[in-house]
């Protein structure tokens, strides 16, 4: 196949990406904001587990991803349990959960034959092969993130500089977690962990290095713009490589472009 | 309770959790237009007491403004000072030239002074136009140019009704007419 052709067959991954690239942006700079990225790497393992688990057990469709929705739920009650524990360093305590779902991971490939196709394809996702259905909900839940994450960007970032600066007492809207957990389960589940993580931790540090001077305003609109461009134009030029993963290849030129950008920006600076 | 009077505490016992000293009972009263000082050594609980009034009912949350220590902790993303104030009030640079200078404003927050810091999150909450003012330390990174504004700022908002309750350990002479109360 031409690279023309690869573009006319897979199109409908250029809106996913255009969508859910920014999306996943935006959900990982208010868990850095809140210096709770590993909740998105908790998350994200839990869900890994949940799509093992239904494999293992022969469960296929939409009950491997309740499976998902489930595990993922579970592995984050976990992590907001250990929160809410008085005397315990929290986020080493966290790491260890981490840890811990990760061996599950490990566990479950060794435990059922024949599984390290899902752990593999887990792992670098399998954005060729998404169907049209999955197409659209994540579509779906990219957009209603967007549009909820917009039209509450004050008061969301409102309440992360009461809680976290001036330590009073704020709790995000419930809306922010069900959407936060519905696009992060959903694109690990059918875009792989690593475009979830590329996007939701990698990118928003890197961004944030590359725009440090700027207004929180600013530096979320222009990364989202980023996102969205960058997610697009890596997409289109993994179809030259059609050999490769095109997911992990998405993520490494959009953050190599990411690093351009932090490179140039402390060069004008100095 | 007369009109005036917004607040009074007989012998109220506010717990400590977690110190030394379990617990620390407080007799406190304000009225309108008044300035009270909430005074003590470290570790009294002059915070805890200052927080527990913020949470108590004796407030409304729409008429009462409420400024931590915070001044020190990091933002991790990019962030102004004119946005960090932002998140108190709305345009907080209006008082600018009284605590900020106008060029300041767009310093990121994680690249400012504690003190222009703290002068920022001063003129959100002076931004407010609270009825009632409750302040931990607010003066404890300015310097003395910024120290006196301030006060010219609190005598300014008592002048208009405000009451104030602030944890203070300086001893500025510019201090307005005030009560005092010690944890």
């Amino acid at each position: 196949m031409t690279w023309l052709e690869y573009v006319k067959e897979f199109w409908i991954l250029i809106p996913i990406v255009v969508l859910i690239a920014p999306a996943l942006f935006l959900a990982g700079s208010k868990a850095l904001a809140q210096s709770k990225s590993i909740d998105i790497f908790i998350l994200v393992q839990g869900t890994v587990i949940g799509h093992l688990f239904a494999q293992s057990i022969g469960l296929e469709g939409s009950a491997d991803i309740l499976s998902c929705y489930v595990f993922a739920a579970l592995a984050w009650y976990l992590s907001d349990r250990i929160l809410g524990l008085a005397g315990v360093y929290q986020s080493a305590a966290r790491i260890a959960l981490y840890a811990f779902l990760l061996v599950g991971v490990f566990v479950f490939e060794r435990w059922v034959p024949g599984l390290e196709r899902h752990v593999n394809s887990a792992f670098v996702g399998d954005l060729l092969y998404l169907s049209t259905t999955k197409a659209l909900l994540l579509i779906f839940i990219g957009l209603c993130f967007l549009i909820f994450y917009s039209s509450n960007f004050h008061e969301l970032y409102e309440n992360i500089f009461y809680k976290n600066i001036l330590k009073i007492q704020r709790t995000l809207p419930k809306a922010s977690h069900v959407l936060n957990f519905l696009l992060l389960v959903s694109a690990t589940h059918f875009l792989g962990l690593s475009f979830t993580l590329g996007f939701s931790v990698v990118l928003p540090l890197l961004l944030s290095l590359a725009m440090h001077s700027d207004t929180l305003k600013k530096y979320t609109t222009n990364g989202s713009l980023f996102c969205s461009v960058a997610g697009a134009l890596s997409l289109l030029l993994s179809f030259r490589f059609p050999d490769q993963s095109t997911t992990p290849l998405v993520v490494l030129y959009s953050s190599t472009l990411a690093v351009a950008w932090v490179l140039r920006s402390r060069y004008a600076q100095s | 309770m007369s009109e005036a009077l917004l607040l009074s505490l007989d012998n109220q016992r506010i717990d400590l959790p977690g110190r030394t000293k379990k617990s620390i009972h407080v007799s406190l009263s304000l009225s309108k237009g008044q300035v009270c000082l909430v005074r003590g050594s470290n570790g009294a609980g002059k915070s805890t007491f200052l927080k527990w009034l913020y949470n108590s009912e004796y407030f409304d949350h729409k008429s009462l403004a409420y400024l931590p220590q915070g001044a020190d902790e990091d933002f991790i993303l990019p962030c102004q000072l004119i946005e960090a104030a932002g998140f108190i009030s709305a345009n907080p640079a209006d008082i600018s030239d009284s605590l900020l200078p106008a060029s300041l404003w767009t310093r990121p927050w994680n690249k400012a002074s504690l003190g222009e810091r703290q002068r920022a999150l001063l003129a959100g909450v002076f931004n407010k136009s609270s009825s009632v003012y409750l302040m931990d330390e607010p003066t404890s990174a300015l310097d003395l140019g910024a120290e006196l504004k301030f006060w010219d700022l609190v005598k300014e908002h008592v002048n208009q009704g405000a009451s104030f309750i602030i944890v203070y350990h300086g001893n500025s002479t510019e201090l307005p007419k005030h009560k005092e109360v010690l944890l």
